[in-house]
């Protein structure tokens, strides 16, 4: 898989810490209850998701660490195309505010939705066209994380599967 | 809302449902069953972009995903599912078109589709709104209060 990159240690890190202090602050509750350990999880995935998405996006444009060798990838000319029509750009931008939000826990269930194109993307890019190595574990981590927060966060998108929706206008008082 | 405002934001969402359902549709049928020429973009940066996309399965997966999503716009099933499902193929329409290509009525078509699928979210948007709600804790699927 080659070795550890700082687009993984970074996150990786920050949700460590992050559930570390969460399970610290479990423990000296006066009132704890038995130790919420899938609430843990999903804040450790939640934030390494998070941060992973945001370090990606900003990067991009901050240039802070070496950049992915693309050219010798068969994604390549896919990424270069997509640079020139602008697509990356925008593609990065969601990035930074789904990745910021994730983090900060804001609208964490409409920024993974807002995530999941990229995600799928970047799977079917390392796991289906690249298909070796180490993006093969990337792309499966991606859509991993990702499938499970939506399935973590998946009492808000209940009402979003009415399958006999009717219009239900923004400027319509309910 | 007066008699005719009513009925017009009814039509006009109705109208613009159909209408996107409708294009996506035959767009996406039509790579499949090759009822007219796929068309190309005018613009070498356009076609490029789109070789590539086919050259991975990208752009196959885009055209099953404009089938799917414009099926369930045409019937009205699962209306603000296939919104949410299709935007990023009309966002990608979007750039493509109206700052790409050279043609008029393309970065027009671009545009259109572009408002009517903002319009037609913003018409369904009272499904949307359990999603923005700040700092909300997790409602996994598995337990039984999660809606």
């Amino acid at each position: 898989m080659g070795g550890l990159r700082p687009y993984d240690v970074i996150p990786a890190s920050i949700a460590t810490v992050v559930v570390i202090v969460a399970l610290v602050m479990q423990l000296r509750r006066k009132d704890a209850g038995p130790l919420a350990i899938v609430a843990l999880v999903i804040l450790w995935i939640r934030m390494d998701f998070g941060a992973h998405t945001l370090v990606s996006g900003a990067d991009y444009f901050l240039h802070i660490f070496p950049p992915p060798a693309i050219d010798t990838s068969p994604a390549g000319p896919f990424v270069r195309e997509m640079t020139r029509i602008g697509m990356y750009d925008l593609i990065k931008v969601v990035e930074v505010v789904a990745g910021a939000m994730i983090v900060a826990n804001v609208f964490t269930p409409l920024a993974l939705v807002m995530e999941f194109p990229i995600t799928v993307s970047i799977f079917w890019l390392s796991v289906v066209v690249v298909g070796t190595g180490r993006p093969v574990f990337t792309g499966w981590r991606e859509l991993a994380f990702n499938a499970v927060l939506l399935a973590a966060y998946a009492g808000y998108y209940l009402p979003m599967l009415d399958l006999r929706a009717r219009q239900k206008p923004l400027w319509v008082r309910a | 809302m007066s008699g005719w405002g009513a009925a017009l934001e009814r039509y006009g969402l109705l109208f613009m449902r159909v209408y996107l359902g409708g294009f996506n549709f035959i767009s996406g049928l039509n790579y499949y069953a090759h009822l007219t020429h796929q068309p190309i973009p005018a613009d070498a940066a356009g076609r490029a972009f789109m070789e590539s996309t086919m050259a991975l399965g990208l752009f196959q997966l885009a055209k099953a995903v404009e089938l799917t999503a414009g099926f369930l716009l045409l019937t009205n099933i699962n209306v603000p599912f296939a919104l949410v499902l299709l935007f990023p193929v009309t966002t990608n329409v979007f750039v493509m078109n109206v700052f790409s290509s050279p043609l008029l009525h393309v970065k027009a078509s671009g545009a259109r589709n572009f408002l009517f699928h903002l319009l037609l979210i913003a018409g369904y948007g009272r499904y949307y709104l359990p999603l923005i709600r700040p700092f909300a804790p997790a409602r996994p699927i598995w337990r039984k209060d999660a809606p």
